[in-house]
């Protein structure tokens, strides 16, 4: 930060670092200099911010344009919020210190529906509006974009432009746009239709929604001509090809994700019916062991770090796994820097690669069997048996782990105490397994994590209720009851933060009331145990007349129109329903490299996709043609 | 093996980062020199780092010390070299100063010298007429709380006007009878609007 005016405030707050910026690789332009400035926000906190791969690219690929200087914020701790409000300072961007209303344009990362208070309340803080439609021509463009943007609507009161899907070739086309419409002097509400003309672009107050007396949507369309109906998500095609930071700013802070991050692929080809990002990241895109390898080489040198994280919804589903881990080692083990693997699939986990990392640095082995019986497991399309997650249990017993966690849902759709008690029994015979063989002097932990279900939209599961709070206690109540043994340690998350959750993940822009009163009434941070406040938000749902369970238990209608519907993701609502009803009928779909199950989404790709099936049909359609 | 001393400023902004954090990034600063560092035995090898004398949140320094290992070699450079390699790759706000090669470890620190600039309305002469009495400030640790008087550890004092206040150049002992400057300033209570600290010199 570039001014002392905070300086005062910044002696009676816990980690004043989190404000200050500076950080080593953060950047800096002269402001008097630049063309454009940006600020990004992430309306969490520092911590957690500093710790987000996609804020690091998306502010990385604005600052590599000429005459864009993009700032950051994250959303200040409540102790500095107090501050800022006592000195009536407005809330400002880290580089600089200059506030937000300095910006052209202010940007959102929607990680979380929980986060959603902070995105008000930052703009609050800020002195900015809250409501879009009363904001005039001085104050910065909203934006925001992530995977809450795929449904947009609870936030459509509040945000000028949304950016859907991928944001690295996207966001610097609006930027461009943003440049050329400022410096002619184009007014915001041309400026809102001109983006609209990009793809990738939502801008909600260019569409109007009506509802039908029983409080669903009737319809949903342009108010103006030319603005498209539909939204098509954007995607980069060639993962090697696009921009990736390598010299992103160190925190001095020690941050959640406190390691060089390689991104390896993006898309999942398994298709867990209740997974938001398993559907929207798709088609499955990957890059080369080479570039991979050279972007962490040239990323632990510009950073410091000694740890390296690959990151991916499913690492052992990246067909060159042992050939990047070879090339990896070749360098690391030498420099002294550890690697780490998250989110392995039990049926693909092999020892030999377990070996090999772990010879850095043993790590934690987590699983995801994510239901107790294979009934359910079928039901959700986790293409996995007991017998599979015994073997790689097994096999991690045998090269040297102890503790093993193992990640369960409550809730899912069709899940019955049966299902319940099956999560005990799978964790007992895991144990039991531990046992059958004589390991002297070890003992085994195995943690059982169990969520909440929240039907997420672009999901299979879109539809389904979720399952009331109550009920879902009583569950957690019985599992913990059949949980037997002291090897087994039991952990489950809050059924009221998961409902609240659900209501905003499946809300409509009528819920934008609710947002803006609970920020009154100083809701924020609600992803954060000791902000959380179940009651209050039920009582602003009774205030304003909004029937929460609306939203979150209603079995939605396979015939009504979804408040998402006219964004286009790729993957079909044809295919979608097709697996909602091989679901209800616990019948799996193999995963997309074993048989393309046809969801539409290598569409996406023009010149490229990753899926033979789809290539060959497009093929013989052209030939046809 | 060499120890290597290295001076370095922390100044600015750098003054919100506590030394744990400190001590997180001058790690990743020796990784990033490209220095051949010595690095601890173990199963989580780290490389050997101390500081001559920790320094506060809130405080600025000109004169931080930090000792870490280089292995002889071929590829270790001179004094000169290293000075030259840590530059290369120093943050904003801290800033290397000198480098000394020792073949033994850091001695210790005795005492530092501090500059306090008080923002006051008080001249010179009354904040140091404050100075002449008993000082008592409360202590506290984990268990219990005391009030000790902190004036016979302040040597050296000067006392000179500054534009909107008063600058006392000040020696506080360091080791076992260490004084954190901000005594003085908790001392001073309501009498300061704020004080800026800036260590001067380690004496070892």
């Amino acid at each position: 930060m570039r001014n002392d005016r905070y300086a005062s405030l910044l002696e009676h707050v816990e980690k004043p670092g989190r404000y200050t910026g500076g950080e080593l690789n953060s950047e800096w332009k002269d402001p008097s200099e630049v063309d454009l400035r940006l600020c990004f926000c992430f309306p969490d906190s520092y911590e957690i911010g500093m710790s987000n791969l996609g804020m690091r690219i998306l502010v990385g690929c604005f600052n590599r344009m000429d005459g864009v200087f993009c700032e950051r914020c994250y959303a200040p701790w409540p102790d500095m919020e107090a501050q800022l409000r006592a000195h009536g300072l407005p809330l400002y961007a880290l580089e600089s210190g200059d506030p937000l209303t300095s910006f052209a344009a202010v940007l959102f990362t929607l990680q979380y529906e929980l986060c959603y208070t902070n995105v008000l309340n930052m703009l609050d803080l800020a002195g900015i509006p809250l409501l879009a439609s009363e904001r005039g021509e001085e104050y910065p463009l909203i934006v925001a974009g992530g995977p809450c943007a795929y449904n947009p609507e609870p936030l459509a009161d509040f945000v000028d432009v949304f950016s859907i899907g991928e944001g690295e070739e996207a966001l610097p086309e609006l930027a461009a746009l943003l440049r050329t419409c400022r410096e002619e002097g184009v007014p915001k509400q041309e400026l809102l239709y001109r983006i609209s003309q990009l793809e990738g672009f939502y801008v909600p107050s260019l569409y109007d929604v009506t509802y039908r007396p029983d409080g669903m949507l009737e319809s949903f369309r342009p108010n103006r001509e030319g603005v498209p109906a539909t939204v098509r998500k954007r995607i980069i095609e060639h993962l090697d090809d696009v921009y990736f930071p390598v010299d992103s700013p160190v925190p001095y802070l020690e941050v959640v994700h406190d390691r060089a991050v390689l991104e390896v692929n993006r898309g999942c080809v398994r298709g867990c019916r209740f997974c938001q990002a398993g559907m929207v990241y798709r088609p499955y895109r990957d890059k080369s062991p080479e570039t991979l390898d050279a972007c962490a080489a040239a990323s632990v040198r510009n950073t410091g770090y000694t740890e390296l994280s690959l990151t991916s919804l499913s690492i052992s589903d990246y067909p060159r796994l042992p050939e990047l881990i070879d090339r990896l080692l070749r360098w690391t083990e030498e420099r002294r820097v550890s690697l780490s693997l998250p989110s392995q699939r039990i049926d693909a986990f092999y020892e030999e690669l377990m070996e090999k990392v772990m010879s850095v640095r043993k790590s934690g082995l987590t699983f995801a069997p994510e239901a107790g019986t294979q009934r359910l497991r079928d039901v959700i399309n986790k293409n996995i048996t007991e017998e599979e997650i015994l073997t790689a249990c097994g096999k991690a017993f045998d090269g040297g782990r102890n503790s093993l966690k193992l990640y369960f849902m409550n809730g899912l759709p069709s899940e019955t105490d049966e299902d319940v008690a099956g999560i005990a029994a799978l964790a007992q015979r895991i144990v039991d397994l531990f046992y059958s063989q004589k390991r002297p002097g070890r003992s085994v932990n195995v943690t059982v994590s169990v969520s909440c279900f929240v039907p997420k939209p672009f999901t299979p599961f879109q539809w389904e209720g979720q399952t009331a709070p109550d009920e879902l206690e009583r569950r957690q109540k019985l599992l913990r009851d059949c949980i037997r043994s002291r090897k087994i340690d039991y952990k489950y998350h809050d059924a009221r933060v998961s409902r609240l959750e659900a209501i905003f993940a499946r809300g409509d822009r009528r819920l934008g009331r609710a947002l803006a009163e609970a920020v009154r009434r100083g809701q924020r941070f609600d992803a954060w145990d000791e902000f959380f406040d179940y009651d209050r938000w039920m009582g602003i749902f009774d205030d304003l007349g909004i029937d929460p369970s609306f939203y979150a238990n209603r079995t939605f209608g396979e015939d009504e129109l979804l408040p998402w519907d006219f964004l286009d993701i790729g993957v079909s609502k044809k295919f979608l329903l097709s697996e909602r009803h091989k679901a209800q009928a616990a019948r799996t779909t193999p995963d997309c490299r074993t048989k393309c199950a046809g969801c539409g989404a290598s569409a996406l790709c023009r010149e490229r996709c990753s899926c033979d099936e789809w290539r060959e049909e497009q093929a013989e359609r052209t030939e046809k043609a | 093996m060499i120890y290597v001393f290295a001076s370095f400023s922390k100044t600015g902004n750098l003054k919100y980062i506590s030394h744990l954090d400190l001590n997180r990034a001058m790690t990743r600063l020796l990784i990033r020199s490209g220095l051949p560092i010595r690095f601890s035995e173990g199963f989580n090898p780290h490389p050997k780092l101390t500081f001559a004398q920790p320094l506060s949140l809130f405080q600025e320094s000109l004169c931080e010390v930090a000792e870490f290992r280089l292995d002889e070699g071929a590829d270790c450079p001179d004094e000169a070299g290293t000075l030259a390699a840590l530059r290369a790759v120093e943050p904003e706000g801290l800033h290397f100063t000198n480098v000394t090669y020792s073949d033994r470890k850091l001695p210790v620190c005795k005492a530092a010298k501090y500059e306090l600039t008080f923002r006051t309305a008080l001249s010179p002469e009354a904040l140091s007429a404050l100075f002449e009495g008993e000082m008592p400030v409360l202590k506290k640790t984990k268990t219990k709380e005391t009030i000790v008087d902190i004036s016979p550890l302040i040597r050296e004092k000067r006392f000179s006007a500054v534009e909107g206040g008063v600058k006392l150049c000040c020696t506080l002992p360091c080791g076992d009878a260490y004084l954190n400057p901000s005594f003085l300033v908790s001392f001073l209570g309501e009498r300061v609007a704020g004080t800026r600290i800036l260590r001067t010199e380690l004496l070892f």
